[in-house]
Order: structure tokens, then sequence, then C-alpha cells
């Protein structure tokens, strides 16, 4: 479903290309967000564009993103994405801009969530706990996750690890984003009709796994103590350094009772099947 | 001199086995073992590396010496984690000299992180400057938006006018 709010914005200064510009404003988290951005790009996100979000009105915004488009040099659309007026990305092409300002906006959302702390990782319920499998964008989070459901996980989250104050992990309820079209047609078959049904519940933290892919790898992990589980969920934690208490407070909760694991892993299927086997 | 362990600025929360630091000031994060919280403890400047060491067996319950103390000194100075130059200046022998390097082969006493500002996405052009932009914080508060010009709302809707 595409964006379903948004109010037209006219402002000489911020209109490129003849574009009109729009405002989106939406609350998810308990963070207010706000997007000006051209009708063009708004009209490719989809939403919600933060799991949970609501459309909003009025009132100060905890943020705002702000696109401009202009000619590229090269030919086509250079998007800025700046937050708060500091230019934060530049971007060529409008599929790329909405990938972007989408990303953008769900960082944002997740650095300023307030009573969560969110964790780059891919995560899946397992019996009573959550596996959660930290790392950045393209670290292969949505691969290994989906793997893990195709056999009998229950999916929870391939962005965030969302974490409360109790160390109790949410899930981060969107489709997996998979960068090979056929994987992307397994996801919304497997889980479409999941994400239609209400969010499954907070769960303990089960196993944290802190992971590389090399191909051809055999997953031979070593056991972490507390202590460096722990920090392999903070690497990857994103409000850290604006709110290094409270996240390591959350995390150091969730840690207590959970099992940490770091080594090299190989191919997401089996990594699965090893993983699974062995919990 | 006697060891003097950095604590303003830092925050602490102990884990069973170990204690982890956050460094405000570094934007560090350090995981110390059990052996090393304790140094750093009861590094308060008034204690020898010998009583430190005695200090250290009574916190952890578990046997230390005076080598396994010196190398928890120099791993914390290293970490930043001590007033600056206190281990040398104390003339304790370096850890080096003072255990060999079997040792220094064994598993680190202080493992330590850089807090990294958050990046968004992985597909976008290259930055135009080296850091990534300031997120908002409370130092760092959003601009007011501009406001619509000469638009109103629809009633119930969300269509453009």
């Amino acid at each position: 479903m595409l964006v379903p709010s948004r109010n037209q914005v006219v402002s000489s200064s911020s209109c490129k290309l003849g574009e009109h510009n729009s405002l989106l404003s939406f609350f998810a988290y308990g963070v207010k967000l706000e997007l000006h951005a051209p009708d063009a790009l708004l009209s490719q996100l989809a939403w919600p564009i933060v799991p949970g979000a609501e459309v909003a009105d009025g009132g100060q915004a905890d943020a705002v993103l702000s696109v401009r488009g202009d000619r590229s040099p090269e030919g086509g659309t250079r998007y800025e994405i700046a937050e708060n007026g500091a230019v934060s990305s530049v971007v060529t092409g409008l599929e790329a801009a909405a990938s972007a300002l989408e990303a953008w906006a769900q960082l944002t959302i997740a650095t300023l969530a307030k009573d969560l702390v969110f964790v780059h990782a891919g995560v899946v319920r397992w019996k009573d706990g959550a596996v959660v499998v930290p790392g950045r964008s393209l670290s292969g989070k949505s691969t290994l996750v989906l793997s893990f459901v195709e056999r009998g996980a229950v999916y929870y989250s391939d962005e965030y690890a969302v974490f409360d104050s109790e160390g109790r992990v949410h899930p981060y309820w969107r489709l997996p984003k998979l960068r090979v079209a056929s994987d992307q047609r397994v996801a919304n078959s497997l889980l479409g009709l999941t994400l239609g049904g209400a969010p499954p519940k907070p769960i303990p933290l089960g196993w944290v796994l802190i992971s590389r892919y090399e191909a051809g790898s055999r997953w031979q992990p070593r056991r972490l103590s507390c202590g460096r589980t722990l920090l392999g969920l903070l690497d990857n934690t994103v409000p850290l350094r604006c709110r290094p208490e409270q996240s390591v407070q959350f995390l150091a909760r969730a840690v207590r009772n959970a099992q940490g694991f770091e080594g090299m892993r190989g191919e997401a299927a089996d990594f699965a099947d090893q993983i699974l086997a062995s919990f | 001199m006697k060891p003097l362990a950095r604590k303003s600025g830092i925050f602490a929360e102990n884990l069973p086995e170990e204690v982890v630091l956050y460094d405000k000031t570094r934007d560090k994060v350090h995981c110390l073992n059990k052996t090393a919280a304790a140094v750093w403890e009861n590094s308060d400047g008034s204690k020898t590396v010998d009583e430190l060491t005695r200090a250290v067996e009574a916190k952890s319950g578990a046997p230390a010496d005076r080598k396994l103390v010196l190398q928890a000194l120099e791993e914390l100075e290293e970490a930043g984690l001590m007033e600056a130059g206190v281990v040398r200046e104390a003339g304790l022998p370096s850890r080096r000299e003072a255990v060999g390097k079997m040792v220094l082969a064994g598993s680190a006493l202080v493992a330590t992180m850089v807090a990294a500002a958050p990046k968004a996405h992985a597909s976008q052009d290259p930055p135009k400057g080296g850091d990534p932009p300031p997120l908002p914080t409370p130092h760092n508060p959003p601009p007011q938006p501009l406001p619509p010009i000469g638009f109103k709302p629809p009633a119930g809707g969300h269509k453009k006018p």
C-alpha cells in the first residue's frame, strides 16, 4: 500500500524539476517524524514506512527529514536527504532515493525511541527464546532469517531486534527486504499471510549469534561470556552513543540468561540447519 | 605512585562474572573480566601493587598474583581506564617485562569496542564528507519544520487539493 497521507507544501524554494513537495507526519514507537519530499518520491514509499506507524497531525516533530531533488550532471535526478537540516545522504535515482529515505526514517525512529533499544539484527523465535543475529545492512540478515523460518522458526525481524527495559525482544513487524527478486517472492509467500495478523509477543533473549559470512565455512563457534555477548549486541546498537546507559542496562538484562556464540558461517541454509539442530 | 583508576565519565554495569564499562568521554565500551574489574575498582590511588593484589584476591575470590595484576593494570591503561601514565610513573615493570610472551598470547582481560555512530543504508552514493551526519539528540534538536504555505489540509481526507 502506498503512503496514505501527505499534505502538499507549496514552497517555491523546495520545488525542483517542476515537482511538488509534500509533507508526511507520522508517529512510530513514540517518535513523531516529519518527511518533506517530492510527491514522486513519497509515492514510491510503502506504508507503513516504519512498522506500526500512524499518521500524525500537528504538533512539533521530534525530527524532520527533508529531500531535495536536483539534476545530476550525469543525467537523472540526484536527491539530497537532510536530517534536521544536515545532509545525511545523497543518492541518484528515484528508487534509490526512496530506499534511502525509508532507511533514514527507520534509523531516526530507532535512534529516538525512548523506551526501547534497537539493535541491527535479524530475529526469529525458536522454542521459547529469541535467536538474534546482529549485523548491519548487507550482512545477510534477511537471507538468514528466511532460512530459519523455512525450517520452522517464527519470524520476528530482518532489520532490528527491539529490546524493552526487561530485556525482552519485540518483533519489528515488516516483510524482509531481500535483494534477489526470487527470494523476495519466497519471503512474501512464506510471511505475507503471517504479517497480516497480529505481531507475535515479546520474548526473552535465548541466543545471540555473532557471525560473519565466509564462503565454504562451517559453523564451529566458540561460546561467549555474558560480557562478550553484550559487546556483540552493543556493537550493533543504534542509540548507544546518544543513550549509552539505557542501551547497556536493557541489553545487560537481556543477556543474563542468554547464550552467546561467535564464529564464521557459510551458506545460510547450512547455518540454519546447524543452529536449529543444536538449540 | 600508586595506581589510580579513571572513573569520571564512566558508567558501569555489573554482570555475573564481568563488568561492562561505557566511557562517555571516548565513546568506548569495555568488558572487564573478574580480575580486571577488581583491579579497576580497587585502584583508588592508595594501594601499592602488592596491596592491590591482596584486594583483588579478596574481591574476586580467585587466586591473583602480582603478574596478573600488572597485566590488568597495563591493559586498563591501554584502554584509557587508568589516570594517564600511572602505571609507568609508578615505576612498575611493564607487563611485557614482567610476564613474558606466553601470557601475552593468552586471552585479554579487557575487551574494548568503539561505539560507532549509526549509519542508515548501504545502497547510497558515497557521502560528501567523511563522518556520518549528526543524529537528533537533546544536543542537536530538530529545527522547526517549514510551515505549509497557503495550504489547508482537506477535511477528512488525505488527498492533495
